[in-house]
């Protein structure tokens, strides 16, 4: 069935006519053109398109857009402000935390909300928060410094733009 | 689009959403958190007409202790019962065992109702409700029951549920007074894979003698098994002998299959070492 | 770093049929995987043919890592495991075939 639904994405409401059986990934993706959201496995294991809902990491693979109405969303694009970017992601390119970059989305969002939710996360906290995030380029190890570098930039400047 | 069409029906209440699943019958199933749901429509492995979405129905995800335990909402998530301060007071067992699931963002998801539904016989919170006697509320056409958690595993990914009823919640009674429980899982695959096997205990003791122990293993059956004719070890100490006992209680009960994830041979050898483990850990425990 | 290969990854078929074709089944490596700590040695080898000795980048490297590993099992309980990937049946068979136990065979392994 179809139905006119709206969407709060990066602090925006966005309106549009959706069908049930549509994920917020597809609606994401392939209706508004956030390309940070990616399909990789389809099936909630990789991360490639993780977003925030409400704060909290979730697979857009797996969610029904019509559910995720009244929930505040929270893509890639919604880091930064379009000319700086966010420490997160400052600290994943000096720490060159990336090869192909087909994860970094979904690592610098997962990232987010485990820095969001521990704002001083050991070693295995890192590493249980960011277990659902696949990285084929072995880039784990780099991944790992650029959370510690994040943590820092982070706790050094309170105020982080958004 | 990857999905079949379908129309997602959101009702406001339990009775309405009774109804709804009662007025569709086959071509309707209730909708928890959806993560095994909407991944089986997208392998187009299964396609219903009409889903019922629980999420509308409020009141449904609430966690609380009450005066005989301790009572989880079907539409929890995994992560609200991994982090819920009450739940990792009263049963850290359990928090333990959902905080296993998959991935953050799976467990973000999914809900403990549509897990315990979805009867999967390798998923990680059976063993310890079952070991700690838990048993679901359903609510259906004919009103609501409660159901042993014992008795509502009835085969691979089948259930007691009757069509049109709805899992509502589980309550977990407060564990016996002196009692201890443990969950092992092993994966032998990746550190997110399903478990090759699981393995509650729960062991209360009595005068540093064994007062009542319980079993409960998942993987090695086509449900979550809790481990019967246990009653001999009451009176006593958990030697040797007696531990030998009840790993041959294990071996007649399970019946492992062969898979990604182990043989038959190593799955039966990897029950035994972790019953022996859990039971070890739990007596050494109260010493 | 070849780890998944290693330990985990294998495109396992019954009847001609994939049985692990998605993420849920097909294991990667994750990074609660990786190791505490690695340290990687570089040793320059100059290729004979190549300009300025060089040669193909990238995975040539990762290739030490399953050698390294079933070196190591072999090290720590002497059986030697010389197909990939090295799961913990196959070490726990290797130890009981090298105490003369005859195992049931199975196929899907």
């Amino acid at each position: 069935m179809k139905r006119e639904i709206t969407l709060n994405i990066n602090d925006r409401d966005e309106t549009l006519v959706v069908d049930d059986a549509e994920t917020l990934l597809e609606v994401l993706r392939d209706r508004l053109k956030l390309w940070s959201v990616r399909e990789s496995c389809g099936v909630g294991a990789c991360g490639s398109c993780t977003v925030l809902l409400d704060g909290r990491p979730v697979s857009a693979c797996l969610l029904l857009a019509v559910r995720s109405t009244g929930r505040d969303i929270t893509t890639l694009e919604g880091l930064g402000d379009g000319q700086l970017l966010h420490p997160i992601q400052e600290a994943f390119v000096s720490e060159r935390a990336l090869q192909c970059a087909y994860c970094t989305p979904g690592f610098v969002l997962s990232v987010k909300a485990l820095l969001d939710e521990i704002p001083n996360p050991s070693d295995d906290e890192i590493r249980e928060y960011l277990s659902g995030n696949l990285c084929r380029c072995a880039g784990y190890a780099d991944i790992l410094r650029a959370v510690h570098l994040a943590r820092e930039k982070i706790s050094r400047a309170p105020v982080k733009p958004e | 689009m990857t999905i079949r069409s379908f129309e997602l029906l959101q009702p406001r209440s339990l009775p309405e959403a009774v109804e709804m699943l009662r007025e569709h019958g086959d071509d309707a199933r209730p909708l928890g958190g959806g993560t095994t749901l909407v991944i089986l429509m997208k392998q187009r492995a299964v396609h219903y007409p009409f889903l019922v979405d629980l999420q509308t129905i409020p009141g449904l995800n609430g966690i609380g202790q009450e005066s005989d335990g301790l009572r989880i909402g079907a539409l929890a998530s995994h992560r609200m019962v991994e982090l819920s301060p009450v739940v990792r007071r009263l049963l850290p067992v359990v928090a333990e065992a959902f905080g296993h699931i998959g991935n953050v963002r799976v467990r973000e998801t999914a809900s403990v109702g549509g897990n315990l539904a979805h009867a999967d016989y390798r998923l990680d919170p059976p063993p310890p409700l079952l070991v700690l006697g838990a048993d679901i509320g359903a609510v259906g056409p004919n009103g609501s029951r409660r159901i042993s958690l014992k008795n509502f595993f009835r085969g691979m990914y089948e259930t007691a549920l009757e069509p049109s009823e709805i899992l509502v919640d589980v309550k977990i009674p407060a564990p016996p007074a002196d009692s201890k429980a443990v969950y092992l899982r092993y994966s032998t695959l990746s550190a997110n894979d399903w478990p090759c096997l699981g393995v509650a205990a729960l062991l209360t003791k009595e005068n540093g003698r064994c007062k009542e122990l319980r079993l409960a293993l998942g993987g090695v059956a086509p449900t979550p098994l809790l481990i019967d004719g246990l009653e001999f070890t009451r009176d006593q100490s958990l030697d040797d002998g007696v531990v030998d006992k009840v790993l041959q209680k294990v071996e007649e009960q399970i019946s492992p299959s062969s898979d990604l994830r182990g043989s038959e041979w190593y799955k039966r050898r990897m029950a035994r070492l972790f019953v022996q483990k859990a039971i070890a850990q739990l007596n050494g425990d109260q010493g | 770093m070849h780890l998944g290969l290693t330990l985990f990854e294998e495109m396992v078929f019954e009847d001609g049929q994939l049985v692990n074709g998605s993420l849920l089944d097909y294991q990667v490596a994750t990074i609660k995987d990786m190791p505490r700590s690695f340290r990687s040695v570089v040793v320059e080898v100059p290729h004979a043919d190549g300009p300025f000795g060089a040669k193909g980048a990238g995975e040539t490297g990762a290739l030490t890592v399953a050698p390294a590993v079933a070196n190591a099992i072999e090290d720590a309980v002497g059986v030697r495991i010389r197909d990939l990937p090295i799961t913990p049946e196959k070490v726990l068979r290797a130890l009981a075939e090298k105490d003369g136990a005859t195992l049931p065979r199975d196929s899907s392994l």
